[in-house]
């Protein structure tokens, strides 16, 4: 585009030129009429004589071949050839008109000559400044020979101060002279005054082009982005970052790699655009790779015609597979290396400082998302790893112990026991519980840490999914001859939770208040406190030493209290209640007076706040 | 009912479990048969044909409980099932009693008092357990 502006005669872009052309136009019928009202009211206002005919018909010449350009100004303006022409043949018809009407008018006396001068600035817009010189040396001459004709006498009376004018040959150099001064000077005017225009015109256009592109660059980055963080999965996070990567640079294909978990080998990566034979051409050794060498000492390489650069290493798979130029740079987040990234393109590419920061821009953006991923797959795999070995210890464990207690819980039934045996036997009985109940307690503990929501976070109504374990904690205090009291203001609350970690947070809850309690109450109440929901567990029970407080929640931990009334215990339920609660985003606080009783505190959030 | 005795059929593939209900269930005067997978369970319920079962659920296949459970009540439907089962188990598949149509679920383990008394009710049996 740029060179078609320079070399050509016409400047202005062609949808400049079609609406400068318009203009045109319409100027032109103001003209026609100009020429019509002169000639009508001239003679009788200036009381001069002017051949209306002559300047009639010039006139109607003019507006009917306006009319014309006018009819057939889509037909003109289709194709810039076609569009060119007619200016041209415009400036021509222009020029005769007004010569005409010059002459017709008077010749080098006539006022209308100073009308050349409107042209040549209409010129100056459409023309280059040397077209525009010629035109104004032409218009010169133009007068010149109109000076030199002897202007009809006919046309113009005796007493006339133009007549007089006309017939002195001084005065007509004069005139001339003085005409094509003032066409000079406002042809130099006119072109200085417009070559500025267009420059800044230009300069304006380019600077709109640029801060598109930048905007769109910007955009772009910002929707790679949001797609790249919207997934967790690291294949698909590389999958799109490859293929956003393609599209934004408008290139053939993209090529990811990071390092494996040796961190020292390139290996699993993403592509887009290259074909499978290419992709499974071998394995790129990044000591072998120059380019990847390089890359990770953290460079941008570029390499122009890879089929022929010697430090490519397939060169010439990559010339069958279409590559010409390619683009790398590291991907790096806070000072780690994770791969390299290449681009290609299909046609011979000189990569621009813009394009190169770009490519670095999308690699960092993708660097985090990658990182992210990575570290949720690495959790993931954990996690999985954890249950199955949480599960399969449980049940090892668990089968041994209860077929043990089977078996002892059996004894009885063969046959009476002499004292001695009974006592043998609560023991054996007591410690297998023991083993049973910290089985099961660590298992819970296990599963409380896992690092992943599990799909089981549902709304689910507080009361309603503690039922059982009311019920339970209820016949427990009963047959220790405790009152249990529900403290609820009859209504339900709603929140996001796991059912079965609300109902291991309050079992174990409730079980301590009921094991530790000897007389008295355990209390189980229920509120809603804005937008979070207050649950507690009250006894009137041993009470926790102030001293003790902070440390109940270790795991394994019990007061000196506690083992001293001789109830079995693990010492794990206060732990994974606290990890539990903080998992649903609430709080655990606890009020006690030793001798007087406790009472643990429960926030949670809710899942909408208001009672249902 | 031979000898006028109730015939319990334990299923467990876990022997001492096994031997365990056998001691508690005979001293309440019931007759035990007792098999170690399922399907020994269910030969031994075509031939015994028990008038109540006690099913482990998780036995060394997966699926075993509940494909014995189908074939036996396939046999005789009126027979009461119930099913013994671990803390934790995943009952796979059906994890509604009334769908799989048992009688009842005992934990492991099992407390002697509690399964001669829900025993002796199921098959309505009169007097108090000693």
């Amino acid at each position: 585009m740029e060179k078609e502006i320079s070399e050509h005669i016409l400047l202005p872009l062609d949808k400049e030129l079609q609406e400068r052309l318009h203009w045109f136009t319409r100027l032109r019928w103001v003209a026609g009429i100009a020429i019509l009202i002169g000639v009508a009211l001239g003679p009788p206002l200036l009381g001069i004589r002017l051949p209306f005919l002559p300047l009639s018909l010039v006139a109607l010449a003019v507006l009917s071949y306006n009319l014309i350009l006018h009819l057939n100004r889509y037909r003109i303006a289709a194709t810039p050839a076609r569009a060119r022409q007619t200016v041209y043949l415009q400036i021509g018809l222009d020029w005769a008109a007004l010569t005409f009407t010059v002459y017709l008018t008077g010749g080098i006396v006539s006022p209308v000559s100073l009308i050349y001068g409107f042209h040549l600035i209409i010129g100056a817009i459409l023309l280059s400044r040397r077209a525009c010189y010629l035109l104004a040396c032409w218009a010169s001459l133009l007068l010149g020979a109109l000076a030199l004709m002897t202007v009809p006498v006919g046309y113009l009376t005796s007493d006339s101060v133009l007549w007089c004018l006309a017939t002195d040959s001084s005065i007509a150099i004069h005139l001339w002279l003085g005409l094509t001064l003032f066409f000079l000077v406002t042809t130099y005017l006119a072109t200085s005054i417009t070559s500025q225009l267009r420059e800044k015109e230009d300069a304006l256009t380019r600077s709109g082009q640029a801060l598109d592109h930048s905007y769109q660059e910007i955009e772009s980055l910002y929707n790679i982005g949001q797609l790249v963080n919207s997934t967790l999965d690291l294949d698909e996070v590389l999958r799109l970052i490859a293929e956003n990567t393609t599209r934004m640079f408008g290139a053939k294909a993209c090529f990811l790699r990071l390092f494996d978990r040796s961190g020292k080998k390139l290996s699993i990566g993403a592509s887009y655009g290259l074909s499978q034979a290419y992709i499974n051409k071998g394995p790129v050794e990044t000591e072998k790779s120059p380019v990847d060498s390089e890359v990770l000492k953290g460079m941008t390489i570029q390499v122009l015609e890879v089929s022929e650069d010697s430090r490519f290493q397939y060169r010439e798979e990559a010339r069958l597979e279409g590559l010409r130029s390619m683009l790398s740079c590291p991907i790096r987040v806070k000072n780690r290396t994770l791969g390299v990234i290449r681009v290609y393109t299909g046609e011979p590419h000189v990569f621009s400082e813009q394009e190169q920061q770009l490519l670095l821009n999308l690699a960092n953006l993708g660097a985090l998302a990658m990182q992210n991923a990575h570290t949720f797959g690495e959790l993931q795999a954990l996690d999985k790893e954890r249950e199955w070995f949480a599960r399969t210890t449980h049940h090892q464990l668990r089968s041994p112990l209860a077929a043990a207690q089977g078996a002892i819980e059996a004894l009885p039934f063969a046959g009476p026991l002499n004292e001695v045996q009974e006592d043998l036997l609560a023991r054996a009985r007591r410690r297998i519980q023991d083993s049973i109940d910290t089985v099961r307690d660590l298992l819970d503990a296990a599963t409380a840490q896992r690092f992943q929501e599990t799909d089981s976070m549902e709304p689910v109504h507080l009361v309603e999914s503690l039922r059982r374990t009311l019920d339970i904690a209820r016949e427990q205090a009963r047959s220790k001859g405790l009152s249990f009291e529900e403290e609820l203001d009859g209504g339900d609350c709603l929140l996001q939770a796991d059912a079965g970690d609300l109902e291991k947070i309050f079992s174990n809850l409730l079980t301590n208040a009921v094991n530790y309690t000897f007389s008295g109450k355990v209390v189980f109440g229920m509120r809603l406190a804005g937008d979070w929901i207050e649950a507690w567990v009250k006894d009137t029970g041993i009470g926790i030493e102030p001293g003790e407080q902070d440390r109940i929640y270790n795991g394994f931990y019990r007061t000196a209290a506690a083992k001293a009334t001789g109830v079995v215990g693990t010492g794990l339920g206060l732990s994974i209640v606290a990890r539990l609660v903080k998992r649903l985003g609430g709080t655990v606080t606890l009020d006690s007076e030793p001798g007087k009783g406790s009472r643990f505190l429960v926030r949670l959030p809710t899942a909408n706040p208001r009672t249902v | 009912m031979p000898n006028d005795k109730y015939v319990i059929l334990c299923v467990d593939d876990d022997p001492d479990v096994l031997f365990s209900l056998k001691i508690v269930l005979e001293s309440d005067g019931y007759a035990v048969v007792t098999a170690a997978d399922g399907k020994a369970g269910v030969q031994a319920f075509r031939e015994s044909r028990p008038d109540l079962v006690l099913l482990d659920l998780m036995m060394e296949e997966i699926d075993a409980g509940t494909r014995a459970l189908k074939e036996m009540q396939a046999i005789d439907r009126k027979v009461p099932v119930f099913l013994l089962s671990s803390t934790g188990d995943y009952l796979q598949g059906a994890t509604d009693t009334n769908e799989l149509g048992l009688a009842g679920v005992f934990q492991k383990p099992v407390d002697p008092k509690i399964l001669l008394g829900l025993l002796r009710a199921k098959l309505k049996r009169p007097g108090p357990v000693s």
